[in-house]
């Protein structure tokens, strides 16, 4: 039993702890006494009750959640939704430990680099027989197309990473080499922050180094080895497979750390053997790109001709040296459990010393080490292999993440259960400071260039553009959907709020914007109003959770969210956070039937989110033309909405009810504006004003016509001749508005002057929506066909 | 001074689009290759529209590569492949009888002190060739103990020309070696690849070869299948011989009517021309090949 003052309180938490036999304890020794790391850890972790672990895991789990680390919206469609859950206790290496980890797993990345070098180069370890040629000649990530290729400095791995098992005696093995390009970075780094701020006392103790200057290492790396001509600042970009990716998340919370653009191949063009990243404002160079896409789908000219994942034409950009690959194409190669194994003879003939790392046999099941893990209530031991991190620190070395992902069983041995696909969790790996100040990273001490790296404003690629326009649309039309489900529930019990003959209206209204289908529209016929009250109540409660229907809140939001996923990299977390929480509740609420006062507790929910959303973009983002695109979409189809519900009233012969103007100011958030104004009933003049003219309230047409109009001309690379037309039709408009006697009413008696108003400005809309996605978008899409 | 035969040799291959391609890349492996059998006079390779650049390089395997991109929209792409190329024949005969047992040069590669044969990986599976069971048993017959190599690859092409039918658009470049062994049908790269297959099966090396045949036979002798485009066949090796060209499409070792442009571990890695398009929707393939003998250049030019 452990003999140390938290004993009573320790010894209770691990009552069922137990490791099988032959298997490392991380946590106990022979004569189980908890291990120093582990002791100081306990000493300082606070209330280390169940009760206290039990709140702290919910809330790690709900802080996850909303962050997205699982969120794919993707997934769903292909199962591949998977959980990634991160364990409370931290997992603990102590210092001495990792300096053997460390020195050990530096060699290791020179060794496979030079290894990289020879087989694109002499093959000297062929033809001396220091390797099978099967091994190399055989293996399909021996890529020919490489062959002779040096790439800029001769660095073929700027990111590595190695998993490692510890073995019964105690002793640290490599189980595999993640070479091409290492994924598990990012989530080491998300689990730190979550991790680190529940356990401040704890970590401040145990001395934990920061993993926080690694990513700037690798960033100053890739920046400095970038191959640039004439001075220009060197233009690096991550590149993705796309959100469908499983680890998507990670890709877009690199690109944010590291201050990269986020691209996919479609993003990307080569001409003349030089990386092009297509953006609205013309081609951009691209000197450097970090890739989490596999060698093989990288070009489909040269490698799998069936990828539309790649960028035709990159390879030979690669060989021309125009372009750095972090890591180089052919990489994958290093992956092989064989290759391990010559790797002690491979070393003392490249680097001339002997191979400090163990490697785990290629055909060797690993018996894992066990650490504590916080389940449902309780201690239990389970499975771990660790996942270290190594960049390149510029100078011919590596520098080391100190810290890692480590990966959890989710409950047998093997390290299949390991994986992340199969729903085991993580822990957050804490590295214990040496004492005497030694070890850490060695790239705290290089003297910090400063880049002036390409202002974003040139870089808002064009994809990301489209994106973020519809993220305006559908953002604007989710919550347009809201007010008008909110403008109907609470006026279904009210037949003084929505008199009954106001009703064809209103429903046509709500037909017109999908709410309701034809037949519950017209149901009115001889039923009471109670009875036809309901109908439409369940009619409308019902149809709004349906997110397989379109136009509904569900699928509206739903969208939102997925574009929004797919531009997230430039969406702050705290806007992020709003818009998952609010999926995941309209998608908890669409499981069984709800009231008409749940319903409207969600709608104004919703509602309150997403004016949070529209605030947080205008708060946070800054003005660039990737915000340009959100704001005109936003703008559109407020002006779309505004004018389609105005149509319908200023068509009807009761559009002097007071009733029915107060409906339809509440649809565009204008009844409080019109009382603090009006002070009175409202009329229809002064609503028209209000509604359409008035270039003060930011819920008129006129207000929707003058923003578009000063988004559009400041569009980078927009010749007059694309919009002028639209242009002059707007500021056209606008002119009408303005010369009007709208005090006297002079406008509003006459039908033809308001038709043209509304008609002109949905034509505006449409116009501008065509043309914003021929110059912008519409060859993003083209995909490449392969020709053989 | 002795005289190899001439050719004049002309590849066109023309793409047509049903729309506008806007961009495209391609990698063209169209140079015939140079060897002591094969002397290359001059060669061009025309492509319209205009490409925006175009790089010669030398692949893995020592075949000439150009590589060109064409930005300019197009609805049609032409390459033409010109050259003037002169054939010799062996130095000396081949007498399949005296080669070694073909158990022999298995093992030779597995010997321990076998120092690294680079022409190793012609022995392994390759993308377009997998190692199906059923390769190995229909070689077989054609391997009995002890029997010398080529004679023994001779009479596993002369199986494959009598028992497969020629039979153009029963499969495709992608149709596997088992599917074709199965059907007992297919095209010049089918049976250069099912022989390849063969042979790897049992351990021996063997490698792919495109190129063209001699257009109109010389009189008397009967025009050779797939003289109208471009030709595959393979090449095995033998100790103490090199290597020597099998033609299982023609039952023929080649000679002197055969033109080789490029060699590699299957068709995937000298794919004459292929390419990315961007746009241009449906697309149709039209593709011409003539080699006609000429007459010597003047001595002086020569």
């Amino acid at each position: 039993m452990p003999r140390t003052p938290t004993d009573n309180r320790v010894s209770a938490l691990l009552r069922d702890y137990a490791v099988p036999k032959g298997h490392f304890d991380e946590l106990l020794d022979d004569g189980r006494v908890l291990r120093p790391a582990w002791d100081l850890f306990a000493r300082h972790a606070g209330s280390l009750t169940a009760e206290a672990l039990d709140r702290v895991q919910a809330r790690v789990d709900r802080q996850i959640h909303e962050n997205g680390v699982t969120f794919n919206v993707y997934a769903a469609a292909d199962g591949l939704a998977r959980p990634w859950t991160l364990d409370v206790i931290p997992f603990l290496v102590s210092a001495p430990e990792w300096q053997v980890i460390e020195g050990d797993l530096r060699q290791r990345a020179r060794l496979l680099n030079a290894v990289a070098s020879d087989l694109y180069g002499r093959r000297d370890l062929l033809t001396e027989r220091l390797l099978p040629p099967a091994l190399i000649l055989q293996h399909s990530g021996f890529l020919r197309a490489c062959d002779g290729i040096r790439p800029p400095g001769g660095v073929y791995l700027h990111l590595v990473a190695f998993d490692l098992t510890r073995r019964a005696d105690g002793r640290w093995a490599v189980a595999e080499t993640r070479a091409q390009s290492p994924s598990g970075a990012g989530y080491a780094i998300e689990n730190r922050t979550t991790i680190a701020r529940l356990f401040p006392e704890a970590f401040r103790a145990l001395k934990v180094q920061p993993v926080g200057g690694f990513l700037q290492g690798l960033r100053r790396a890739l920046l400095e080895d970038a191959p640039t001509s004439g001075g220009d600042a060197p233009h690096v970009v991550l590149l993705t497979p796309g959100p469908y990716n499983e680890t998507y998340f990670e890709h877009a919370y690199l690109a944010k750390q590291l201050g990269f653009p986020l691209v996919e191949g479609g993003d990307l063009t080569v001409r003349r053997d030089r990386v092009f990243i297509k953006t609205v404002s013309g081609l951009r160079p691209v000197h450097a790109l970090l890739r989490r896409l596999d060698d093989d789908y990288c070009d489909p000219l040269e490698l799998r001709a069936d990828s539309t994942l790649g960028v035709p034409g990159l390879v030979q950009a690669w060989r021309a040296g125009h372009v750095l690959v972090a890591n180089a194409f052919g990489t994958s190669l290093l992956q092989s459990r064989a290759l391990a194994d010559h790797l002690p003879r491979v070393c003392e003939r490249l680097l001339g010393e002997p191979l400090a790392s163990v490697s785990l046999g290629a055909d060797e099941r690993p018996q894992l080490s066990h650490a504590p893990v916080w389940s449902r209530g309780a201690v239990e031991s389970r499975g771990v292999i660790l996942r270290v991190f190594l960049a390149t620190d510029g100078d011919g070395g590596y520098q080391v993440l100190p810290g890692g992902l480590a990966r959890i069983s989710s409950g047998g041995n093997d390290r299949e259960s390991v994986s992340s696909q199969r729903g085991g969790g993580s822990k957050d790996t804490w590295v214990l400071a040496n004492p005497n100040g030694e070890g850490g990273s060695r790239s705290e001490g290089r003297p910090a260039r400063r880049y002036a790296v390409a202002a974003d404003e040139g870089t808002t690629s064009s994809r990301t553009a489209e994106h973020l326009y519809w993220l305006g649309r559908y953002a604007e039309r989710s919550e347009n959907c809201a007010r008008l489900l909110r403008a109907m529930l609470s006026r279904l019990t009210d037949n003084d709020a929505l008199p009954r003959r106001l009703r064809t209206v209103v429903l046509g209204t709500c037909r017109t914007h999908g709410l309701l289908l034809d037949k519950e529209a017209r149901h009115e016929g001889g039923a009471s109003i109670e009875h036809t009250s309901a109908v439409l109540e369940r009619a409308l409660v019902e149809g709004m959770l349906d997110g397989k229907k379109h136009h509904s809140l569900a699928f509206n939001v739903a969208q939102t969210v997925r574009v929004a996923a797919a531009a997230r990299e430039r969406l702050s977390s705290d806007n992020w956070r709003l818009l998952n929480r609010l999926h995941q509740q309209l998608a908890d609420s669409g499981g069984g039937p709800i009231g008409l006062d749940e319903a409207l507790e969600i709608v104004d929910q919703t509602i309150i989110a997403l004016v949070a959303v529209g605030g947080l973009e205008m708060a946070h983002m800054s003005r660039d033309h990737g915000w340009r695109f959100l704001s005109i979409g936003r703008h559109l189809e407020r002006m779309s909405y505004v004018s389609a519900t105005f149509e319908d009233v200023a068509e009807s012969s009761l559009r002097s009810e007071p009733a029915l103007l107060e409906w339809l100011l509440d649809l565009s958030d204008s009844l409080v504006g019109y009382r603090l104004r009006f002070m009175h009933h409202p009329e229809w003049p002064h609503v028209v004003d209000l509604l359409l003219l008035d270039s003060q309230n930011p819920r008129s047409q006129a207000f929707q016509l003058a923003k578009l109009a000063k988004h559009v001309r400041l569009l980078p690379g927009m010749q007059p001749t694309d919009v002028a037309e639209l242009l002059r039709d707007i500021d056209r408009l606008l002119a009408v508005v303005a010369s009007g006697d709208r005090t006297q009413g002079e406008l509003f008696s006459r039908h033809a002057v308001l038709d043209n108003i509304i008609g002109q400005g949905q034509q505006i809309a449409t116009g501008l929506s065509d043309a914003l996605t021929l110059r912008y978008f519409s060859h993003v899409y083209d995909l490449p066909r392969a020709t053989v | 001074m002795t005289r190899g035969t001439f050719y004049r040799v002309e590849h066109e291959t023309r793409y047509v689009h049903t729309g506008r391609a806007s961009t495209s890349q391609h990698v063209a492996c169209l140079r015939p290759r140079v060897s002591p059998r094969l002397t290359l006079h001059d060669h061009e390779l025309d492509v319209d529209p205009e490409p925006g650049a175009m790089v010669e390089r030398v692949d893995y395997f020592g075949n000439a590569l150009h590589q060109f991109e064409i930005l300019t929209p197009y609805q049609e792409m032409r390459a033409v492949s010109r050259s003037l190329v002169e054939v010799w024949p062996r130095a000396e005969a081949i007498d399949p009888d005296e080669s070694l047992p073909w158990e022999a040069v298995r093992d030779a590669a597995l010997a321990a002190d076998a120092p690294f044969d680079p022409d190793i990986e012609f022995r392994y599976a390759s993308p377009y060739v997998t190692l199906d069971p059923s390769l190995a048993v229909f070689a077989r017959a054609s391997f009995p103990e002890g029997r010398p190599f080529i004679a023994a690859a001779v009479d596993l092409m002369r199986r494959i020309h009598t028992e497969f039918e020629f039979d153009p658009g029963s499969t495709t470049i992608t149709t596997p070696v088992a599917r074709v062994l199965a059907d007992r049908h297919g095209v010049c790269q089918d049976f250069a690849h099912l022989q390849i297959g063969c042979l790897r099966a049992l351990g021996l090396p063997a490698r792919y070869v495109s190129g063209y045949l001699l257009t109109d036979p010389p009189p008397g002798q009967p025009r050779l299948v797939g003289a109208d485009a471009s030709h595959a066949w393979l090449s095995v090796r033998c100790p103490r011989v090199g290597w020597v060209d099998l033609d299982p499409t023609n039952n023929a070792l080649p000679d002197v009517r055969h033109v080789t442009v490029a060699w590699g571990r299957d068709y995937g890695d000298v794919s004459p021309l292929r390419g990315i398009v961007l746009g241009g929707q449906r697309q149709t393939l039209h593709v011409g090949v003539s080699v006609i003998p000429v007459e010597p250049p003047s001595a002086q030019s020569a």
